[in-house]
């Protein structure tokens, strides 16, 4: 026993010591995936002040790798894209002209995440919104989240969690 | 306190219990079905099928129910979802100027080329058969020369 006990303080001291640098792993975290998404009924309405405004329900499955360990097409939660238009589509699939600015509420597994843009340009999607605040296990998250991948029904989150 | 009186008051406990429950149970369940997708009873969906080939809709809309026509890719597919019954009115009245992020074309307004009556048709038939590989049962007599 007598030689054990120098070694208490120091097993202490490593007891303390790894959950600090484990802590300060995870203050890098960083956060990559694509998703697929199937895009809801829009809907609009006017405001008292006459602006058009829109919403839209996007359900999220997972598509390659992803933080949640999900399997691909499994659901993996809800996007709310809120917009109002600056500009003009054209009826025929020529695409739009403008701007426009948007809200998003992302629901993932053990957190959400919001993001916004405005001024987005409407002519070549993805729509890039930059991300504002997090909760849950997203709780002060940054970055952005890129929708409508090429004009196709994927999103990309780049997230950086402090 | 004897047994007889703790069964009484559990058992009355029980009934009133059962009795919110009862009364809450219809209220949520009638908001499960809400006021937008109710479709009214006046509606014909069969004309409302013919007014989906005949003003162009299958042009951009994919749906199995509107038949071999309908199988357009700039708006939103309907196989895929579901479009409430209100929803699909204001659509079709006020047009879209695009259903972002996914479709970024516009969609014209019918309020002034179709009835109210026609806009209730056409909107019950989308209501009805959108989301699902839905087959139209009261589809199989209409032809779409009629409009």
């Amino acid at each position: 026993m007598e030689t054990m006990r120098p070694l208490v303080p120091l097993a202490v001291l490593l007891a303390l010591l790894v959950p600090a640098g484990a802590g300060a792993e995870r203050a890098a975290t960083h956060l990559t995936f694509q998703v697929r998404f199937i895009q809801e009924a829009t809907y609009q309405w006017k405001d008292a002040q006459g602006v058009r405004h829109f919403r839209v329900t996007l359900h999220l499955f997972a598509n390659g790798p992803n933080p949640f360990n999900a399997a691909n097409n499994r659901m993996l939660g809800t996007t709310t894209f809120s917009y109002e238009l600056h500009g003009s589509c054209s009826s025929g699939g020529g695409g739009c002209k403008g701007t426009t600015d948007i809200d998003t509420v992302t629901k993932l597994p053990g957190g959400s995440i919001v993001a916004n843009g405005l001024d987005v340009p409407l002519a070549h999607p993805p729509y890039t919104v930059a991300i504002s605040k997090g909760s849950g296990r997203f709780a002060g998250a940054t970055g952005k989240v890129e929708i409508a991948l090429g004009g196709k029904a994927y999103s990309l989150y780049d997230i950086t969690l402090p | 306190m004897s047994r007889f009186q703790i069964g009484r008051r559990v058992a009355v406990g029980v009934a009133v219990v059962a009795g919110a429950v009862a009364l809450v149970t219809p209220a949520s369940l009638a908001q499960r079905n809400t006021p937008r997708d109710v479709i009214p009873a006046s509606a014909n969906i069969a004309n409302g099928y013919k007014i989906f080939n005949t003003y162009f809709c299958y042009a951009c809309h994919t749906m199995k129910a509107a038949g071999p026509m309908a199988y357009g890719q700039l708006g939103m597919n309907f196989n895929h979802i579901h479009a409430p019954y209100a929803v699909a009115v204001a659509a079709i009245t006020n047009g879209l100027p695009a259903a972002l992020p996914l479709y970024p074309t516009q969609m014209v307004g019918f309020g002034k080329v179709l009835t109210q009556s026609q806009i209730q048709d056409v909107a019950a038939f989308v209501a009805k058969y959108s989301g699902g590989y839905k087959t139209c049962s009261e589809c199989a007599t209409a032809t779409t020369s009629s409009g």
